[in-house]
């Protein structure tokens, strides 16, 4: 308590030090002139009594100083001086301490940024409560999903959840008052909302009773699209909608965060009997464990199973944690780039080191100064770490808001859901402090130590002799810019690879023509079609008006687009055995599609004929087209045409609808087409097959459309088209096939945007250090190249001296830094693409860049250097 | 180290505190002459050394001060005990006896045997 008053009483005092050094020389003051007073009437003269009192008293400084010590905290008052000392200092060299902020600026935006993202990624919890015991269930083998029968066997017996939900996200035909449209839903199990913990805004979730088969059809809204839809109104409440021709009664509205696991329009209850591939979320109960809950879901799954027959069986399930489920995959990515973005900041500090050491040069002189008039090493130290801070500080804070509202901007234009959040958070902040001290630490701790270990004599003695720099210093400065352009050139090789990887895939065949193909998904209400016959009937009739339409020249239709992701089956092959059980046969990607299908889309066939009207309407007609790839594996070296394939039984689940539309028959292979890069411009080509619509079941199909005209010049005719033909179907997910491809590089695209933006900032900020350390050298070297003019060297040797000196570091450093990227690439193999980590071009490319970026930085004060008069030079003394 | 230059923080403040409670009011100067003759000039200090010793105290909130006028109509600064000060004098002089006590007993034994 009483330690504590005094801290307080001491801290205050900071704010009142004039006053109080005024006060206490009157005290003292006022004890001298008495004990004088005392000795002159004992009979002392004079002057001795004054001396007396004065020897008495003992040193008036000293105890001055005591005091003022005593009064307020040392270390405080001395933080205090050094910062004001430090901002004169600072502000004196204007233009050098915003450079500096400035740098720092950039690369902590970079840092701070992604480490965000990271943070975002891995160690912040989600927005939901518990979101640690949130645990996703899918089946294993990774697409598709269970049944709703799995999901009520898996609510009812499972031991290890609070709570569990099912869902699947979908697509209808929305109509109230008018126009059909298209809607996004999300199809979920009564108790899905409480898995998350979701409090519906208005009204109120969904009901147990309500999933009976024969209740009343029920949805709830959005929030954004009762906003949109209904005005936000209360009287939303009760209304009917039709989705799919179908009456549903809203009972509900969302709260605005309910965009996970995806943002719908709609949610529309499953009922029993419905939903054939659902996922889940459940939330494990307090100390269960993941391993606990999948052995649960298992046990049910193998007792389901048991009572199935083999067309019924379904993959087991296979249970995530939320992180890894969302984000398995980019965790290495990511880390990466913070690995770059760390590389950058390191650069940035041997730069602003190398500056500060510089400095420290020229300030050696006010060392040596300070030093003898008492200034121990610590204070010293201090000093210029406290300067450091200064330029540390605004630098980091600037990049925190730099990255913050770039991530902002990033986000908005992702139009990133609500439960992603890159906003500030205590590990950030405590990054952020990290990454200060950090840095402050690293560009200043250097520079202050070579400053504290300053000889006074010889830094006294140096300001009158003005030779060159002293060997440690420059040493320690020549270190800095290798180890800076070390740095960049692991960067400047890590994006080359990257870029070149993607300019390789760019690069890349697909096997179609993208060029003027749009595309769109229609989804036929399953009230008004019933099957396979009146689907097929509709599509034809409206690919059909499509090929009508003026500036299309092609017209068609596929289940699955090129890039647009799994559809796979296994065949039998006539005349090959099926692989031995251990080494199961690949699974081909099999696409239904309508006549024209390969005109559309430009992909060639090779020999052999494109299917036609006939094929599709006839019941018993089998045949198929294999692409190139297929008939390479099966029939190596032989013409694939007439041989046949059949899909084989024993593993599809949908073994009645397999014979229904007559799959269980050989076919035969009537065609063969050139490769598609199905699965991605980066990954392997893997084989595929062809069959006609007439055998697809489903009620959705994407519409492929070739045009010599503006893809949005003819989205309003297709509309009006459709809408002729039925006005209850919209169109989803309208698309040129170019955006498809782009999309599908999305990623590659912006990391190596990213990274190569990375390396430049780190080049520039390399051969900015070679630039500032040889034009330093020039200037501490004048006087000698003056004495050695004078002796007769020529501008040509002066010339080759200081440039050589320059291309030695960049040697140095490059050497350095091609050890470096060669143990970096081999990290980021599994990124690269039709290159290897020792791609050549890449490794020249950056060394001529290189070569050219220290060339500038080093000639321009070489001839600076070169063109000292010497006369003048020496005069300069 | 001789015992006329050296004066521990510690019992400089318990001499001022008790110097205090006999004499009431005192200025630094007075302070100092007072601790110097009851020591019977055995323990001779700076006077400057009393004032960052009375800083200290006053911090703690044990006296308190006051610019005031001398007996012989000079400005001087007035310091006071205050009552923490005054339950602070009582616990550190029982402290101080119990030291003293637990000392002498030890040595006493150290004559005995």
């Amino acid at each position: 308590m009483k330690t504590l008053r005094a801290w307080i009483v001491r801290l205050c005092s900071l704010f009142k030090r004039k006053q109080q050094d005024r006060e206490f020389a009157e005290e003292i003051e006022s004890h001298l002139a008495m004990h004088i007073e005392d000795n002159l009437r004992s009979g002392m003269s004079p002057e001795e009594a004054r001396r007396n009192a004065m020897i008495k008293f003992g040193g008036v400084d000293k105890i001055f100083e005591e005091h003022r010590d005593r009064r307020g905290f040392r270390w405080l008052s001395e933080l205090q001086r050094n910062l004001c000392y430090a901002a004169r200092i600072l502000w004196k060299h204007k233009a050098l301490s915003l450079i500096v902020i400035g740098i720092l600026a950039f690369a902590s935006a970079a840092n701070t940024a992604v480490f965000s993202v990271y943070n975002f990624l891995f160690i912040r919890s989600f927005p939901y409560p518990h979101s640690e015991r949130l645990v996703y269930v899918g089946t294993s083998g990774g697409y598709g999903g269970y049944d709703s029968e799995s999901h009520y066997r898996y609510r009812e017996e499972n031991r290890s959840f609070e709570a569990f939900g099912s869902y699947n996200p979908d697509y209808r035909n929305y109509s109230r008052q008018g126009e059909a449209r298209t809607t996004s839903i999300l199809l979920v199990t009564y108790d899905f909302a409480s898995v998350f913990q979701y409090q519906p805004a208005l009204g109120r979730g969904f009901l147990e009773k309500e999933e009976g088969p024969g209740e009343p059809k029920v949805v709830m809204l959005s929030h954004s699209f009762w906003q949109r839809e209904f005005g936000g109104k209360v009287s939303a409440l009760g209304e009917t909608l039709k989705l799919d021709g179908e009456v549903h009664t809203v009972v509900g509205v969302l709260p605005s965060n309910a965009d996970f696991p995806q943002p719908a329009d709609l949610w529309v209850l499953i009922q029993k009997g419905q939903g054939d591939t659902i996922r889940g979320y459940g939330r494990l109960k307090e100390g269960v464990s993941l391993e606990q809950a999948q052995q649960d879901l298992t046990r049910i799954h193998k007792s389901m199973m048991e009572t199935r027959s083999m067309n019924e069986y379904l993959a087991p399930p296979r249970l995530q944690f939320l992180r890894e489920k969302l984000f398995g995959n980019v965790g290495s990515t990511i880390r990466k780039l913070l690995i770059a973005a760390g590389i950058l900041l390191l650069i940035v500090c041997l730069n602003i080191a190398g500056i500060m050491l510089a400095r420290s040069e020229s300030r050696s002189q006010e060392m040596g100064i300070r030093t003898a008039l008492g200034a121990s090493r610590a204070g010293i130290i201090r000093q210029l770490l406290t300067e450091s801070l200064l330029l540390a500080l605004p630098g980091v804070l600037l990049g925190l808001l730099m990255g913050q509202a770039l991530l902002k901007l990033i986000a908005l234009k992702l139009e990133a859901p609500s439960w992603v959040r890159l906003t500030p958070d205590i590990p950030f902040l405590a990054f952020c402090v990290v990454l200060t001290g950090a840095t402050t630490a690293f560009f200043g701790l250097a520079p202050a130590l070579q400053a504290a270990r300053v000889n006074v004599q010889h830094s006294l003695h140096e300001a009158s002799s003005r030779l060159s720099a002293s060997g440690a210093k420059r040493r320690g400065l020549k270190m800095l810019v290798v180890g800076e352009v070390a740095f960049a050139v692991v960067l400047l090789v890590g994006a080359g690879l990257l870029l070149r990887s993607w300019q390789k895939m760019l690069a890349v065949d697909p096997g179609f023509r993208a060029d003027h193909v749009f595309t769109f998904n229609i989804k036929l209400p399953p009230s008004t079609y019933k099957g396979i016959d009146d689907n097929a009937c509709f599509f034809e009739r409206f690919i059909e008006s499509l090929r009508q339409l003026p500036g299309v020249t092609a017209a068609s239709g596929a289940n699955v687009l090129p890039l647009g992701g799994y559809n796979q089956f296994f065949f039998d092959v006539e005349g090959v055995a099926p692989h031995p059980a251990a080494e199961p046969d690949p699974a081909i990607l099999m696409r239904w599609i309508f006549p024209d299908y390969f005109k559309t889309i430009g992909v060639t066939l090779v020999s052999g004929r494109d299917f036609n009207a006939e094929d599709g309407r006839a019941k018993n007609s089998c045949v198929a087209i294999v692409d190139q790839s297929f008939a390479r594996r099966y029939w190596p070296g032989a013409d694939p045409i007439g041989k046949h394939i059949r899909i084989r039984a024993e593993d599809n689940w949908q073994g009645q609808w397999r014979k229904d539309v007559g799959l269980d028959r050989w076919m035969t292979v009537v065609g063969l087409t050139r490769n598609v890069a199905h699965y991605g411009l980066d990954r392997a080509i893997e084989p595929g097959v062809y069959i006609p619509y007439n055998k697809w079941r489903s009620s959705q199909m994407y519409i492929l459309v070739r045009s010599t005209v503006d893809p949005a010049g003819i989205v309003g005719p297709i509309r009006s088209q459709l809408h002729k033909l039925d006005p209850d179907v919209g169109i989803f997910f309208p698309m040129t096939m170019t955006e498809v491809v782009k999309r599908s590089t999305l990623v590659r695209r912006v990391l190596s945007i990213v990274m190569m933006l990375f390396a430049v900032a780190a080049l520039l900020i390399a051969v900015a250090g070679v630039y500032g350390v040889v034009n330093y050298t020039v200037s501490r070297r004048t006087h000698e190249i003056g004495i050695r003019m004078a002796l007769g060297a020529t501008r040509g040797q002066i010339l080759s001296m200081v440039a050589g000196g320059g291309a030695r570091l960049m040697i140095v450093g490059a050497i350095l830094g091609v050890a470096g990227a060669f143990a970096a690439s081999q990290a980021m193999r599994n990124m690269l693409f039709g290159i290897t980590a020792l791609d050549v071009p890449t490794y020249f490319i950056v060394g001529a860049v290189l070569i050219g970026a220290v060339a500038a930085a080093t000639l321009l004060p070489a001839r600076r250097a070169a063109n000292i008069e010497p006369m003048r030079a020496l005069r300069s003394e | 180290m001789s015992p006329k230059t050296d004066v521990m923080q510690g019992t400089l403040g318990l001499m001022v505190l008790k110097t205090l409670e006999t004499m009431g009011p005192l200025h630094g100067y007075g302070i100092a002459r007072r601790v110097e003759q009851i020591s019977g000039n055995l323990l001779s200090v700076n006077y400057g050394t009393i004032y960052p010793a009375l800083l200290k105290l006053e911090q703690e909130g044990c006296i308190s001060s006051e610019w005031g006028v001398s007996d012989n109509n000079r400005k001087a600064k007035y310091y006071k005990l205050t009552r923490a000060g005054r339950k602070q004098l009582q616990e550190s002089a029982r402290e101080w006896e119990q030291t003293k006590c637990i000392l002498e007993r030890f040595l006493a034994l150290g004559e005995e045997s």
